[in-house]
């Protein structure tokens, strides 16, 4: 059974305030995702691949098309979804690493990384254990984990952003550039990570650019291209 | 793992008028445990209306309003006893507004205010009464050692602070939040909503949250409706109505956000 599968994924925005004009930003072709499977999406800027994986978060409506991600044996539409529905399925089946953290006022780097594990069911001691093991594989160093990130590095937030979406077990992750804003040896360790989660039989859903990088961990890749969209 | 529960509050068709006013026209909205839904508009979208509908203060003119208690049990709000009614508001449910001043007994300790649910609960231990007591101005961040000092002599953060605690020793079922952190120095805001984020997270309460920040809600909820002029003009993930609000009203609002 696939984890992910997706057809004919269609994202235009009606702006009100400017008249109603219309702006295509995806037409996605069809594809599918297996679990234990790293899928990059590539691509020119523009192209549609962060709304791509913004649509099957439930961040963006999609206009139409499917999106079916699997749930207890059988596969469930996101498209059109209920909003709770999609609640239940980010807490238990999808997991979304943005470019961005967001940052809250005054809590812990710890504690916002050990969120998701704890509503999973994760006991509150071994939450923390957990987010404390993969923020120091991702090197960011003890002495930060009680901080909250609001003046931490670009990198540094990044990286505790992707751990957000590691510590549960979803077992679809999207990566929006995980490794944007990172040097070499701190991508690595992002990349080690997509291979620890594919090797636990994870699905992966990644924007990346470096043929390098992709080279180490896709299986295979999707390429968006901006003339489709007209089509 | 069921992925969709039973809401505590399922409203629906709520109509309310005023002085020969339409203020709310047709409102239907589930709210579920474990969940923050922030109810957002401008000033006199009726959304503080709706609020005091919802948790029984006022009655609609028309439409329904179901609670679903611990058990399951359905109890529609229209058919309680005041009696009862005022039971649940009491102990299961819980008010807290913009003005701790409307809430609080200001010539009363802190202390007194806080075990004001617990002695209305039955617990007649003074010591026991009194440990409570310091656990929750320990838990809202105010010094135990202020126990006995009336609210008079804190600050309006501190306040309102107090008037969480005094309500959420109770362990309600269903918090509803008007406006919380209006008027509070930004500081006092973020330990406000951190307190209210961490309750909400440990427990499985619902809380209804009315605010015309739409920071606030994006922090605090995961769902969100936007009110304008009593009607619902969009209703979502609140990162969905944020991000890619689809009516011209709730795109009007969130580009007025201002970045984080």
């Amino acid at each position: 059974m696939n984890l992910l599968e997706v057809e004919g994924v269609r994202k235009t925005f009606t702006l009100h305030l400017r008249g109603g004009e219309q702006r295509v930003a995806l037409a996605a072709p069809a594809f599918q995702l297996q679990a234990g499977e790293c899928l990059v999406l590539r691509g020119p800027s523009g192209a549609g691949k962060s709304t791509l994986l913004r649509c099957i978060y439930g961040t963006y409506r999609a206009d139409g098309g499917s999106i079916r991600l699997r749930y207890a044996d059988t596969m469930t539409e996101i498209v059109a979804a209920d909003p709770r529905h999609i609640l239940g399925l980010r807490r238990w089946q999808m997991a979304y690493a943005s470019q961005f953290l967001r940052v809250i006022p005054r809590v812990p780097s710890i504690d916002l990384v050990a969120e998701a594990a704890l509503a999973q069911g994760v006991e509150a001691s071994a939450a923390q254990e957990r987010a404390r093991a993969i923020l120091l594989r991702l090197q960011i160093p003890i002495s930060l984990h009680a901080l909250p990130p609001a003046n931490f590095s670009g990198g540094e937030q990044q990286r505790v952003n992707l751990a957000r979406a590691l510590i549960g077990s979803h077992p679809l992750l999207l990566l929006d550039e995980p490794t944007a804003s990172l040097d070499s040896e701190n991508a690595a360790l992002v990349l080690a990570e997509i291979q620890r989660a594919k090797l636990a039989g994870r699905g992966i859903l990644a924007i990346l650019h470096d043929p390098q990088q992709i080279a180490r961990v896709a299986d295979r890749e999707i390429y968006l291209s901006p003339g489709e969209k007209q089509a | 793992m069921s992925l969709v529960e039973t809401p505590a509050l399922q409203a629906r068709q709520l109509h309310f008028s005023y002085a020969g006013r339409a203020v709310l026209h047709g409102i239907d909205l589930d709210l579920y445990p474990g969940e923050v839904l922030a109810i957002v508009g401008e000033s006199g979208s009726g959304k503080s209306t709706l609020l005091r509908l919802l948790y029984g203060a006022l009655a609609p003119n028309s439409g329904e309003i179901v609670a679903v208690d611990e058990r399951g049990l359905q109890h529609s709000l229209r058919e309680l006893s005041q009696q009862t009614l005022r039971a649940l508001q009491r102990s299961s449910w819980a008010l807290v507004t913009q003005n701790p001043r409307d809430a609080l007994r200001m010539q009363h300790s802190a202390g007194a205010n806080i075990i004001e649910r617990r002695l209305a609960q039955g617990e007649r231990s003074y010591d026991r009464l009194r440990a409570e007591a310091q656990d929750w101005l320990r838990r809202v961040e105010i010094d135990p050692a202020r126990i006995d000092d009336t609210p008079e002599q804190f600050s309006g953060g501190m306040q309102q602070r107090l008037q969480l605690a005094r309500v959420l020793i109770s362990r309600p079922q269903i918090l509803f939040l008007d406006e919380p952190t209006s008027g509070l120095d930004l500081s006092v805001q973020a330990a406000v909503l951190d307190l209210i984020r961490r309750l909400v997270q440990s427990s499985r309460m619902a809380v209804a949250l009315v605010t015309h920040d739409l920071g606030v809600a994006r922090l605090l909820a995961q769902r969100l409706l936007i009110l304008q002029d009593g009607r619902v003009v969009e209703s979502g993930l609140v990162d969905q109505v944020l991000e890619d609000p689809q009516q011209p009203y709730s795109q009007l609002l969130a580009s007025a956000v201002l970045p984080t």
